[in-house]
Parts: structure tokens; sequence; C-alpha cells
């Protein structure tokens, strides 16, 4: 759903387990860059109907983008910086 | 717990120009900011290790921000950056998320949080695959990304071209652009910029890329529904009047990868709300405005309030806004006196009614149009968050509820994570239908810590 543009330099490479699979990720960039430049638009499941629900406001103010952490917290995925070993879970 | 002289909720250029300007006059000032970075909404900048050559900060708005940067390397000032402001309790005592700071008492306060996207619902807007225009400015300033796929630029008012260009430029594939105004009415609006000849120029430039890249413009049309099974796949929209009301039998659908949305912005009240501060409700933003006096200080004695979260006014009256509310409390602090401030003040008074045009400008573009709420059907959502659709609302309204609060009881409406930020304007816009302003005022809007939500963790 979104691409990295080549002129931003970003560092090296690191991998973040999202539900099963590995995605890239840099340091310096959110759980939202991350999970939508893999094409990962779903970041959780509206509570009574599940309905999918992905990035909205980009600010941290309208929560559509959480994610789960492995402690179960749950955290904005716009608002969080991704770090190595991170493992999250979407669509919860 | 921990008292500070000045506190600032904030670091946009409000708050950064309060900052520098107190700091100055040698008040001992405090800056609070949720980002990793300061700047705002604005001057948000990309954030390290990333690294751009090209800021993409719009480059006549970027003097004013270098220049507040060069100033504030050279006073003294305590920021604590990633730090979220959850609450604010009697007298000024401020509750964060930062664990070397959780409480936080202060002599004098600037509320400074912005302002945020006007939300317009219509079915199919909680489809990942829509977002706010500003979120997508985000993607791009914070994170060098931009839509891949086909993207579609909706809404009103001039940030729609300036980003769908920035996008363009970047290598996007804008679709379109879906103006909800009428042509004619932007070129009455576009006659109003001869005072502003830089901005002028400047829109000129974005029409003129979008026309050479072939990008069509559609004026007087609205989204009416967005489809998708899992996300956002196609929009259906359609033409127009000018109260925005979709006019049937003219809808055209185009496939859509991500549609940005934009009708303007609301200012943020919580606070202001939070600390029992007295407001203003404006129906054209279906939202409030603290009232203050010409100092820009609340109701409440030493809470003070500068740049969008008094009204959408751009970023040159949020520079100043701050400078008066930076020099006023510097004087009440008794850091300065008042014949050393006086001519200072009233010289900054001044340049601030000068500003109030643009305001005004940007109020009349984005005025809320009431046609807007012929979109919704009975099962489009109007509160994300708890899933309250259009027909349980006007159930409710039918069976006599009219106050906020009642409705919220009744439905569950704005008690979900968002705080109601993003389903009070459009259930404000039907009210606004049935209220005079006197009783539109004397709607009760209670907000009670968080401000935002915090992980679990913060509250045990
Ligand atoms: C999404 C968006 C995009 C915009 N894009 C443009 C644009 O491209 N061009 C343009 O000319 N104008 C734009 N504007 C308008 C412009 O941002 C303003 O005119 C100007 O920046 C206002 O400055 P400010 O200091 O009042 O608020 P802001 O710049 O919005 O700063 C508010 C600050 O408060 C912080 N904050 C809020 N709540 C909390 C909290 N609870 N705890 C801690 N910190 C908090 C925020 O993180 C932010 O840094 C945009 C506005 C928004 C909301
Ligand atoms: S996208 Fe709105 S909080 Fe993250």
């Amino acid at each position: 759903m979104m691409k990295r543009l080549k002129q931003v330099k970003r560092g090296e490479p690191f991998n973040i387990q999202v539900d099963n699979e590995f995605l890239t990720a840099y340091h310096g960039e959110t759980l939202a860059t991350v999970l939508l430049s893999a094409g990962k638009k779903i970041m959780r499941k509206s509570l009574k109907n599940k309905n999918p629900r992905g990035y909205y406001c980009g600010m941290g103010i309208c929560n559509e983008c959480l994610v789960k952490l492995e402690d179960e917290t749950r955290v904005r995925a716009c608002q969080t910086l991704a770090e190595p070993s991170m493992k999250i879970k979407t669509g919860a | 717990m921990e008292e500070k002289d000045f506190v600032i909720i904030g670091t946009g250029p409000a708050g950064i120009s309060a900052a520098v300007t107190a700091a100055k006059s040698g008040v001992d000032v405090t800056l609070i900011g949720e980002d990793p970075r300061m700047g705002g909404q604005i001057f948000r900048q990309i954030i390290p290790p990333l690294y751009s050559q090209t800021h993409y900060v719009d480059t006549q708005n970027e003097k004013i921000f270098n220049n507040l940067s060069e100033e504030k390397k050279k006073v003294h000032l305590q920021f604590l950056s990633k730090t979220l402001v959850w609450g604010i309790f009697d007298d000024k005592v401020l509750a964060t998320d930062n664990k070397d700071h959780p409480l936080i008492k202060a002599k004098k306060l600037l509320i400074s949080e912005g302002a945020y996207e006007a939300p317009v619902a219509f079915p199919g807007w909680t489809l990942p695959g829509v977002i706010t225009l500003g979120g997508t400015q985000i993607l791009l300033k914070s994170q060098g990304l931009i839509p891949r796929g086909r993207t579609l630029v909706a809404g009103t008012g001039p940030l729609l071209y300036y980003t769908a260009s920035q996008l363009v430029k970047n290598g996007a594939n804008v679709v379109g652009v879906l103006e909800a105004s009428s042509l004619f009415k932007w070129m009455n609006w576009t006659f109003r910029l001869i005072r502003a000849p830089k901005l002028l120029w400047k829109g000129i430039q974005y029409l003129t890329l979008l026309k050479k890249r072939r990008i069509p413009i559609y004026y007087n049309h609205v989204v009416a529904k967005a489809e998708g099974t899992e996300s956002l796949e196609k929009v259906i929209f359609t033409k127009d009047n000018n109260n925005w009301e979709p006019q049937e039998g003219t809808e055209k659908t185009l496939d859509v990868d991500t549609l940005c949305l934009n009708f303007g912005f609301i200012p943020s009240t919580i606070f202001t709300h939070m600390a029992g501060c007295e407001h203003e409700f404006d129906p054209t933003l279906r939202g409030w405005i603290p009232t203050l006096n010409n100092k820009l200080e609340t109701s409440k004695e030493g809470i003070f309030v500068a740049g969008d979260c008094n009204g959408i006014g751009g970023v040159k009256k949020a520079f100043v806004e701050g400078q008066i509310a930076g020099t006023e409390i510097a004087l009440q602090l008794g850091q300065v006196s008042k014949p050393e401030t006086h001519s200072f003040l009233s010289r900054l008074q001044k340049k601030n009614s000068r500003l109030n045009w643009y305001q005004k400008f940007l109020k009349d573009i984005y005025a809320f149009r009431p046609g807007l709420l012929k979109l919704l059907t009975p099962e489009t959502f109007i509160c994300r968050c708890e899933e309250v659709d259009f027909k349980t609302i006007t159930n409710t309204l039918e069976n006599g509820a009219w106050s906020l609060d009642q409705i919220k009881r009744l439905t569950r409406m704005g008690m979900g994570r968002c705080q109601g930020r993003f389903c009070f304007p459009t259930v404000l816009g039907i009210l606004s239908k049935y209220y005079s302003q006197k009783e539109l005022n004397q709607l009760d809007f209670s907000t009670r810590p968080p401000a935002k939500p915090l992980p679990l963790k913060e509250l045990i």
C-alpha cells in the first residue's frame, strides 16, 4: 500500500516478526511504516463486528492502527518505533 | 510532585515560539511533546536515523522554522520529548507517561496541542486504505513513504492540491482530485489571496503541475462510498451542489487503492475542556473554541492557549500567538516588567489581528456544509470505535435525547479510544440542524483523562 522513497537513506535493515512472517524494518521507522510497506493494511479488527481497520489519522488519536505486542499490550503502530526482535500480531 | 514555572504542551510552532520567547526573558521553561522531534504538524521532520536531503517542509515556512531552531539553541529549555500528557487535574497538575516526570505541577500552563482532521462519515470510510490527508503527509515527511497504487485525493481546500502535487512529484500515481466546492467559489476565494501573493503563486504552481501531469480535478464532486472486501478497492463519487449535497444519478466509479481525505481541521480542546475552561461552540467548525482574552489567557487563571487549538490560523498565526503567550507569562512570573513589554506586546497583538484575515479565509473554505450529512445511510458508522451507526443515533434523538452526554450514555458513542474526536463532529453537524447557537453552547461536553489511551501498563 505504501512504498519507501529511494532518496531517503535508511541504515542497515533488520527483521521484525509480524504474525507468522518476517518483515524488513529500518531504524527510525514506525510499525505502521513496516506494515504498510509490506502491503499489510489491516492492523486491528473492530470490537463488535470484527471489521478490518488500519492506519487512518497517522497522528496517534484514532487508535485504528492498534497492534498487539508479545506481552499482549496494544500499541499504536503509527506512534511506535520498530525495534529488532519485536514480535507483533495484527488483526486482533 | 515536581513544580515548574512554565509548562507547555505541544511542540508545534505555537509551543516552540512561546518557549523561546519566555526562555529569552529568563523563565524556566518545560516543553512537553509526544513526538521524538519538535516541529508539530507542519514542520514534522524525518525520524533519525532515517535521513533525507530534501525536506518535505515547504520552503517558505522553512525559514520560520530555521530561525526558531537557531533561537532555540541560544536559550535553556527543558524538552521532554516522546512524552504524552494524558491528563490535567486540578490547578494545573499534568500527568504524563514519562517515568521520570509522571506528575508536574505548573505555575503557568500553555496548551498548544494543535488540531486534527475534520471527519466526514460516509459508507465505507472505516475500510483500511481510506486515510486522512494529514496521515498521508506524516508518512511522507517523517518516514519517506508514498502511496503505492492508485491514489485519490478528496475533500476540499488548499491542502488537497499541495499534497497531490507533493505526491506526484515523488512518483505516486494520483488518479484524481475531488474538490467539494465549485470552480466559481474557488475563483472568488483566490481573489482574496491577492493579499498573500506568495501563497497565490504556490497555488498556481501546484495546479500547473497537476495539469501538466494530466491529473483531473473534479470540482463540485464528493466521495459517496468506499468499497472493498478487506480493504479499499473502489471509490464511488458523485456531483454535489453548493451545500455539498450529493446529486443522485451522477455516480462515477474509480478503482482506488488509497483514498486520502481532508475536509479541514478541528481544534483539539480535550485539555481545555479537562481543565474546565470556558468555550464557545462554532457550528462551522463543528467544534469548540476556548474563550480567551487578548493575552490568550483562558477563563482559568494561568492557563493559556495558542495555535491551532484556538481555531485554525496557519503557521504564522501560531508563531505570533506563541510569542504573545510567552511574553505575557514572563510578565506574570515577574521576569520582565510591564513597561519593558508593553510596546512589544501591543505590536504582537496588532500583528496577530492582521493575520485574522487568513484564519477567516480558511474558515470560509472549510466551513461545514450540511449537505454532506446526506451521505449517511442508516448503517453508516458514525462512531468508529464503538461502531454506532446513523440509525442508532437518529433513534436516540427521536426518543428525546439531545445532549452529547445523553447520546453517549444511551449509545456508547464517543466512549471509545478516540474520545469522541472522530464522531462528535458528525453528531454535532446533525444537531446543528435542530438547535440554535445558544442551545449548542449549552451542550455539555465532558472529558475525562486519559486524553489519549495508554497501554494498560501505564495505568497500573
Ligand atoms: C494533520 C495536519 C496536517 C497539516 N498540514 C499542513 C500543511 O501541510 N501545510 C500547512 O500550511 N499547514 C498544515 N497544517 C496546519 C498547521 O499544522 C498549523 O497551522 C500549525 O502547524 C499549527 O501549529 P500548532 O503549534 O498550533 O500545532 P501543531 O503543529 O499541530 O502542534 C501540536 C503539537 O502538540 C503535540 N501534542 C498534542 N497532544 C499532545 C499530548 N497529549 N501530549 C503531548 N504532546 C501533544 C503534538 O504532538 C504536536 O507536536 C496541518 C495540520 C494538521 C493537523
Ligand atoms: S493511525 Fe490513528 S492512531 Fe495510529
